[in-house]
């Protein structure tokens, strides 16, 4: 069952997008919005009152000029006193007033219009009636107007009276008060968007605490996710829960269907090969035969009972196996069932960690110690070491070995190169088969006592650093 | 010796009983967990051929109980189950030595043989006291180099005493070991059989030891 985590260099699948930026976008769209528009309004707010004292001030100058208009006996209109702001006297000062005929024509005007007269847009006012332009002043610069039209006594015929200032009254006030608005309202801005993504980050947390509680898993320190998720979360967890516990029961349920039938099976087997036994005497060649057919099939039963074995591989259903610890007992109740006396040269280092099922971690180490046990004179050396996350165990052996040609054979097929030591010979094959399972290989060698030499390497195990410790 | 054979397939038993039996044991049977277990705690087997796969209570779980029980009786766990994980549990429960299905006869004689050797301490199946040696991996006995003839009985009778050579061993003990448990036990027949073997490899090799029992005297040639 090969592995299927990622590769370490694999690019993460985003496909879908970042949550995080989706979150932060929409955020910062709606915050830049609303503040926009809040900055507007309060904009056209401002400068609405601003607009209203200009217009106030200008009103109250009409008033003035409207009081001092004086109709000679001649019919002529002059202004007496004229008003006293030295603004008018000025020429193109900014402020400005006139007193026009019905045809625009200038009749009086102050000393900053110099020779030009404010354009009057056609209007039709009544008297008295206060009407406000915009327009352009002398020098071509926009101006605020208010103008009133009057029938002064003695005069019957209609003046338009009309004072102006420079549109910069208004904007001279406003603009400052309007840099300071935007620059408080980017602040804001600002302001919102890092308590955004706070809250986004705060709101994402759970996903990162359960993404680690899966890791967790898949690192064999947890066997659920657990609850005390919160309310949006708990439903995913609990799924992902029941869909653990539920490979889980259908892994360990499969592997106590394969235990049965083996058993049976077995016990069967068993039985066939001594009645092929008892043959032996009268029927030599029957007996072989049927010996020979009998072994082919515990071969083939021990073989698939080995892979209906690996369940343990699977990411999610792996454990932290203490890796020395468990090669210690194994190498006990290895050496006690090889029933003669050898010597075993132990460098197992303390912390190394496979990362499976312990069940696993002893078939393969069990049939690499036992193969070594079945041919060795009288040494067997195991060595387990972590290089670099490599989980690495080497069982040697100064037995016979395999001749380099017959190595691939043994590990391939599961041939059996001598019928002298017992048991189906199919050790190496099956621990080769495991170690691949766990994305491992099994590499057999010379070894320099003179034996086989079998390493088996296990990636993805974790180890603690810790010094080597020699045992034994 | 007499080995408890625990067995729940009917044939397989028989099998193992007719084998045991050929290499000159005294042989019962249990067919479940329950069983096995009563027969281990009360009667003095002197080895134990134990599936793990039985009805009414799983092997591990009785060789367990026996441990916690105090018999020591030497156990060769017989089993389908032959993964290294079920070996470390079968030995960890208390197992002397274990054995996975399908097996050949011979080995399953030899590894009992070698447990009988351990408990009863020697480092060899060839027993030598004086002129008679007992080959008990061939069941034979010589004398002088000649082998001597026994029947079966005289020969479980003889094994018993060399498996226990120096010791004392009363006449319900020798019962209890040659005879399985639903043979018709006479203990006066023991005399019998001790009269034989007398007289065919020595008068000396066996002691009687007035009130207590025989003792096979391992320097009698001396």
């Amino acid at each position: 069952m090969p592995s299927t985590e990622p590769s370490a260099g694999a690019a993460p699948d985003t496909a879908g997008g970042s949550l995080r930026r989706r979150l932060l976008v929409g955020a910062g769209l709606w915050i830049g919005l609303a503040l926009l528009l809040s900055g507007l309004l309060i904009a056209w707010l401002l400068t609405r009152a601003v607009e209203a004292q200009v217009y106030d001030r200008l009103e109250a100058e009409i008033d003035r000029l409207v009081a001092a208009l004086q109709v000679a006996p001649d019919g002529s209109l002059t202004v007496a006193p004229r008003p006293a702001a030295p603004e008018f006297a000025r020429p193109y000062s900014g402020r400005y007033w006139q007193v026009a005929g019905p045809d625009g024509a200038a009749l009086a005007r102050s000393r900053s219009l110099w020779d030009r007269t404010l354009a009057l847009p056609d209007d039709a006012l009544l008297d008295g009636q206060l009407h406000r332009h915009g327009g352009a002043g002398p020098d071509g610069a926009p101006v605020v107007v208010v103008e009133r039209a009057v029938v002064p006594a003695g005069l019957d015929a209609r003046v338009r009276v009309a004072v102006a200032v420079d549109r910069t009254a208004v904007t001279e006030v406003v603009r400052p008060a309007i840099v300071t608005l935007a620059a408080s309202l980017a602040m804001l801005a600002a302001g919102l968007l890092v308590a955004a993504w706070l809250q986004v980050t705060a709101g994402l947390r759970p996903l990162e605490g359960l993404r680690r509680a899966v890791a967790r898993i898949a690192e064999g320190q947890a066997q659920a996710v657990g609850t005390g998720w919160p309310a949006e979360v708990a439903p995913l967890a609990r799924e992902l829960d029941a869909v653990l516990a539920s490979n889980r029961r259908m892994a360990e349920a499969g592997r106590r269907q394969a235990a049965d039938m083996a058993h049976a099976l077995k016990t069967r087997l068993a039985v066939a090969a001594n009645e092929a036994e008892g043959l032996r005497s009268s029927d030599p060649e029957a007996a072989a035969r049927l010996g020979e057919e009998l072994a082919a099939a515990r071969r083939l039963l021990d073989r698939h009972l080995a892979r209906a074995r690996t369940g343990g591989a699977a990411p999610g259903l792996r454990t932290r196996v203490p890796a020395a610890e468990t090669l210690d007992k194994l190498i006990e109740v290895v050496a006690r069932l090889a029933g003669r006396e050898l010597r075993w040269s132990l460098s197992l280092e303390p912390g190394a960690v496979f990362l499976g099922a312990r069940a696993d971690l002893e078939e393969i180490a069990g049939n690499l110690l036992d193969n070594a046990a079945k041919w060795a004179r009288c040494e067997v050396r195991v060595a387990l070491r972590d290089e670099s996350g490599t989980l690495v165990l080497r069982v040697e052996d100064d037995g016979p070995g395999i001749p380099a040609e017959r190595r691939a054979e043994v590990l391939g097929a599961g041939v059996r190169l001598d019928e002298r030591a017992p048991g189906s010979g199919l050790g190496l094959t099956i621990a080769g088969e495991l170690a691949a399972a766990y994305g491992g290989s099994l590499g057999l060698g010379d070894s320099s006592l003179g034996g086989l030499c079998a390493e088996v390497r296990l990636p993805g195990a974790a180890v603690a650093r810790e010094p080597a410790r020699k045992l034994a | 010796m007499r080995i408890l054979v625990v067995e729940d397939d009917a044939r397989l038993a028989r099998q193992l009983a007719q084998a045991l039996q050929a290499a000159g044991h005294a042989v019962d049977g249990a067919a479940d967990g329950e069983e096995a277990k009563f027969l281990g705690e009360t009667e003095p087997y002197d080895a134990v051929v134990l599936d793990l796969g039985l009805p009414q209570r799983d092997g591990l779980s009785v060789l367990r109980a026996w441990r916690a029980e105090g018999v020591a009786v030497p156990v060769l766990v017989l089993t389908a189950r032959d993964g290294w994980h079920e070996k470390v549990e079968g030995i960890d429960a208390g197992a002397d030595d274990y054995l996975a299905k399908p097996f050949r006869m011979e080995e399953l004689l030899a590894r009992l043989r070698a447990i009988l050797r351990r408990a009863g301490g020697r480092a060899s199946d060839l027993l030598r006291f004086g002129p008679v040696e007992i080959d008990l991996r061939r069941n034979q006995v010589s004398r002088e180099g000649v082998p001597v003839p026994l029947t079966a009985h005289e020969y479980k009778v003889l094994a018993y005493l060399a498996h226990r050579a120096g010791h004392t061993v009363s006449r319900s003990e020798l019962t209890e070991h040659v005879y399985a448990q639903d043979f018709d036990r006479d203990s006066n027949t023991l005399e019998v059989f001790v009269g034989r073997l007398r007289r065919k490899l020595g008068r000396d090799l066996i002691v009687t030891e007035r009130g207590l029992g025989y003792r096979l005297d391992p320097h009698a040639f001396d």
